[in-house]
């Protein structure tokens, strides 16, 4: 279910597409991506990144693969899909004007 | 996109649910991994081991929490919850075997019964008959302004009509024409009477059917007479023939007359009626002297014509030839064919269906009973389950994936008990009901029958589960778990449904007892109509001596007879014999309609003609039948032939004709020199025990030669064993003797219908013996799952109540009072019951009127029989918990809490 319900939950989904679309990661290395891209700005709660990621797999926009990690363990690797692709490009397009309508309205000036 | 999404998905999904251990293992390793990672990342700046480990934790908010958040996203959570269910139903069932096996076994006879009359009704009404387009397919006939039932009156207009139709219709593609006839098959093996299709040639294309083997009759052959040809039925060539295709082109001796097969049909064709090999109807008059009858026409629409534009069509035709012959026929009808073949069916086939589905829903509402009392006493495990977090939803769904499983097990059983349920009926079904042995036995349980089946028993779980659903996850966790012994609940609503049901149960019972008693009603008041004639230890034959040596109303023919009757009147068993044109319960040989039948009268107007079967008989026919003659005398030896002309007749035709003077000494004109009345009998059911007795003429066999209609092509021997001599075995020994007899002077003859009296009695009776047969066993049933349901609910009533009843008991109340208190709280929702199901009866029973004999739908004797019948039963079934009650200890019953 991608519909932008609750706007947290449906960013998250954005912003994981969007870092899978970069390479694909593991769960932990999404969270300190996230962090990080955003200049700790978007952190986003250790409990709330599992389930999200699980939906995302079960839409079938993501793919998981277990592959070693850089520290050399097992880990759950996610990648795009087509699939996901497109969902990435929908929703950036739908971020982008939102945001776009917000800003206009912010930079109103008051009378 | 959607189709592609899947792609993706659905493996996912399968994955979920098939592999859960490896999904469930990664899921745990994933989330291993990142507080794995985490703590060392802690650790690195410069948290202890044990901080780390507790930030990472806490971090995550709980581990089996995501896991469960991870696992609902899976979306294969009902799949799961209902696999959950139905292993958690299994368990609870099996720990209550008793309860699961009434359960089930109820559920059983209620889905065998649906499915074994839905799979009759599906093979007669529903299915489709074999042929192409069956649709299109009508039957033609004429209505006759007067109609003797079984008795088709003389129709010399219809080959000259149907050659009319077959050339100016213009709403037919194909018309075809029939007539079903016997005829004997000779030569190799045992003689043997079949029956003949008379049929034009066009027969097989209209019905769009083509031989298996061989060919169809050519039009050439029904332009000449008697073409030498023959199309066998698949069930004839296989068991005269052996099923050997070379029988094709082989001569057949039928009817003393050698024809060529030319063709066989496909296995389960028939038509018309049961035919066992077809011959071409001859539809030129010009080449063929003598009278070819049509009984039958049968028509294939022109596509997009309806059946009413038809008759249209022939009505216009036939408006032309009423000028010419206004009195013959009022009318034509045009019929659907399959309306014609099942036509009479129907309604009794619907009325039994109706009465199937209420045996299942009285079996719906008694495993309802047994399903809430359960839910009753389940209350604490319901509202443990609900206090560690079940919904009221998922409580609902838990009970009602256990009634869905009953009935589930009940469906598989329910097929066995329809499948020997349909072998029952098939073997009891009586010779009329059409299209039940079409396409053999076995293929009455097909998909449809078998997807009626699955339909019937999701209907049965939801019905017998959904109130037992909704009450017992109706649950008040404080209370329920507060109160001490489940005993004290008695608020529970649950339980202020199963007097409803009981009520319920009981008033459909009910109705199908009433209507099962309409029916043996009948049965009885049938059996009990005087029939005239004494059937006890009666032997008949149907003799057509086939040979051109014995010509129809030759003295060769007569001289037959009359050596059988001497050789057989010679054996020592036999009482008298005797030979008759017409015997009861079969088809008259001829009637006639005549406007100045009585010498001296003025002629009878037109339409008020009485019609009159004549019978020609030999002279010790009363006492062999055992008629009882009523007046005047029987025909004797010197009577018939050339000598003056006597006749005999009925009471009603004493009555109706002469009712104020002795009709003995009148005289009858039929064709001829006038006869002179000698004696009256008393009337007989001829046509069957619920047929309204004829006016009938009897005349001496011989007649004589001036007249003209032809009387004896097919006589019956009728033979009175000798008194002491009517057991059965005696009778099979006559029978044989009969048999060398007959054998003796005519080797061609069939002799394996020899046949009793009773026999044939019984036969012309057999639909509504099966038919009250089977209502009175449906009725029965009903009778007894109700009557477990009665008990049921008041000996829960009872064990709801010992304690109230022993404080009663403590307080004084004696046995009879606690005996009176529970029966009369039986009894008077039985009372409520059967007031609903007369009611309901009263409305109902109305369609069963057609099926009735002499009953009115609305009996009032069977209505206050069968209910009293209810209220007894009802009194037995409360009194042993009542007995019960009586037995409780005051002492035990209040310590008990």
């Amino acid at each position: 279910m991608s519909k932008p319900t609750d706007l947290v939950q449906g960013t998250l989904d954005l912003l994981i597409l969007k870092i899978l679309a970069l390479e694909p990661l593991h769960g932990w290395a999404i969270g300190q991506r996230l962090k990080q891209v955003s200049g700790d700005v978007l952190s986003v709660s250790d409990g709330s990144l599992y389930p999200a990621l699980h939906k995302l797999e079960q839409e079938g926009w993501i793919t998981a693969e277990w592959k070693p990690s850089e520290n050399n363990r097992r880990a759950k690797f996610y990648s795009l899909t087509r699939l996901g692709r497109k969902e990435l490009e929908k929703e950036a397009a739908n971020w982008n004007r939102l945001s776009a309508a917000i800003s206009r309205v912010v930079k109103l000036k008051e009378a | 996109m959607r189709l592609k999404h899947w792609f993706y998905t659905v493996p996912l999904r399968l994955r979920s649910l098939f592999r859960r251990a490896q999904v469930e293992q990664e899921l745990d390793e994933e989330l291993r991994y990142h507080i794995e990672r985490q703590i060392e990342e802690h650790i690195s700046k410069g948290m202890t081991e044990e901080e780390a480990r507790y930030a990472a934790l806490s971090a995550m908010g709980g581990v089996e929490q995501r896991k469960e958040q991870c696992r609902d996203m899976r979306r294969v959570r009902w799949i799961e919850d209902l696999m959950q269910d139905v292993r958690y139903s299994l368990r609870t069932l099996r720990k209550s075997p008793g309860f699961t096996a009434v359960a089930v076994l109820t559920l059983a006879l209620g889905v065998g019964a649906n499915t074994a009359i839905f799979s009759v009704v599906n093979a007669v009404l529903l299915r489709s008959l074999p042929y192409k387009d069956p649709d299109q397919l009508v039957m033609l006939r004429y209505n006759y302004e007067k109609e003797i039932k079984g008795f088709d009156p003389p129709s010399v207009y219809k080959v000259a009509d149907f050659l009319e139709w077959r050339e100016q219709a213009k709403a037919f593609e194909q018309i075809a024409a029939y007539q079903p006839l016997t005829a004997d098959l000779t030569g190799s093996g045992e003689p043997e009477r079949l029956a003949v299709g008379y049929v034009s040639a066009n027969l097989y294309a209209t019905l769009g059917v083509a031989p298996a083997l061989g060919r169809a009759f050519t039009p050439a052959e029904e332009t000449v007479c008697d073409a030498p040809v023959v199309i066998l039925s698949d069930s004839l060539w296989r068991r005269r023939f052996g099923g050997d295709p070379q029988v094709i082109g082989q001569a057949i001796t039928l009817g003393g007359q050698s024809r060529t097969v030319v063709g066989i049909m496909p296995y389960g064709f028939r038509f018309p009626g049961e035919s066992d090999l077809w011959a071409p109807l001859e539809l030129s008059q010009r080449f063929c002297r003598k009278r070819v009858h049509i009984q039958g026409a049968i028509a294939r629409l022109k596509p997009g014509m309806t059946a009413e534009a038809a008759r249209a069509d022939l009505s216009g035709i036939l408006e032309r030839k009423r000028q010419g012959f206004p009195r013959e026929y009022s009318g034509i009808q045009v019929l659907g064919l399959n309306e014609w073949l099942v036509g009479n069916v129907r309604l009794a086939l619907l009325i039994l269906f109706g009465a199937v589905a209420f045996v299942l829903l009285i079996a719906c509402a008694n495993v309802a009973n047994l399903l809430l009392a359960r839910a009753a006493a389940r209350q604490k495990e319901m509202a443990i389950r609900a206090a560690i977090g079940a919904g009221r939803l998922r409580l609902a769904q838990q009970l009602l994936t256990e009634s869905l499983l009953l009935s589930l097990a009940g469906g598989v059983a329910g097929l066995f008990v329809a499948k020997w349920g349909v072998e029952l009926l098939v073997a009891l079904s009586p010779p009329g009901l059409p299209r039940i042995d079409e396409s053999g036995p076995s293929s009455l349980l097909d998909g449809r029958v078998l997807g009626f089946t699955c339909m019937v028993v999701v209907l049965a779980g939801l019905i017998a589960g959904i109130f037992p659903a909704l009450q017992g996850s109706k649950i008040d966790v404080n209370e329920t778990l507060k109160a001490q012994s489940t005993t004290r609940s008695a608020h529970n609503s649950g339980l202020r449904v199963l007097p409803a049901l009981m009520i319920t149960e009981l008033a459909l019972a009910l109705v199908l007892l009433v209507g099962a008693g309409l029916m043996i009603k009948s049965f009885l008041l049938l059996m009990a109509v005087p029939k005239g004639f004494n059937p006890d230890g009666v032997l008949t034959l149907e003799l057509r001596p086939g040979d051109t040596n014995y010509r129809f109303g030759s003295p060769q023919r007569f001289a037959f007879f009359q050596e059988v009757l001497a050789r057989v009147q010679a054996l020592p068993a036999v009482h008298s014999a005797s030979v008759t044109g017409f015997l009861p319960l079969t088809e008259p040989n001829s009637g006639y309609s005549l406007t100045n039948v009585i010498e001296g009268r003025p002629p009878f107007e037109r339409d008020k003609t009485p019609a009159f079967i004549v019978t020609h008989i030999s002279p010790d026919y009363f006492k062999t039948m055992g008629i009882e003659m009523r007046a005047g005398r029987p025909f004797a030896a010197q009577d018939g032939g050339e000598a003056p002309r006597v006749a005999i007749i009925n009471e009603t035709m004493a009555r109706n004709f002469f009712p104020h003077e002795n009709p003995i000494g009148h005289r009858l004109v039929i064709e001829g020199p006038p006869s002179t009345i000698v004696g009256v009998v008393a009337d007989t059911r001829h046509f069957g025990l619920d047929q309204m007795v004829q006016h009938e003429v009897y005349l001496p066999y011989p007649p004589d030669s001036d007249l003209k209609r032809i009387t004896d092509w097919k006589m019956s021997l009728v033979v009175r064993a000798a008194s002491g001599q009517n057991s059965s075995t005696a009778l099979s020994t006559l029978a044989d003797a009969i048999r060398n007899q007959i054998r003796a002077i005519a080797p061609n003859e069939p002799l394996n219908h020899v046949i009793t009296m009773d026999e044939r009695l019984s036969n012309s009776v057999a639909q509504r013996r099966f038919q009250m047969l089977l209502l009175g066993v449906f009725a029965a049933v009903a009778l007894v799952i109700a009557t477990v349901g009665i008990y049921g609910v008041i000996s829960y009533a009872v064990s709801r109540r010992t304690h109230e009843i022993g404080i009663r008991m403590a307080l004084g109340a004696q046995a009879r009072d606690v005996l009176r208190m529970v029966i009369w709280r039986g009894i008077s929702l039985a009372l409520i019951g059967v007031a609903l199901g007369l009611a309901a009866a009263l409305a109902l029973t109305r369609v069963m009127k057609n099926l009735l004999f002499e009953v009115s739908a609305t009996d009032p004797a069977t209505f206050a029989l069968i209910a009293l019948l209810l209220v007894g039963v009802a009194l037995i079934a409360s009194y042993i918990p009542a007995r019960r009650a009586t037995k409780v200890d005051p002492l035990l019953a209040i310590r008990h809490e």
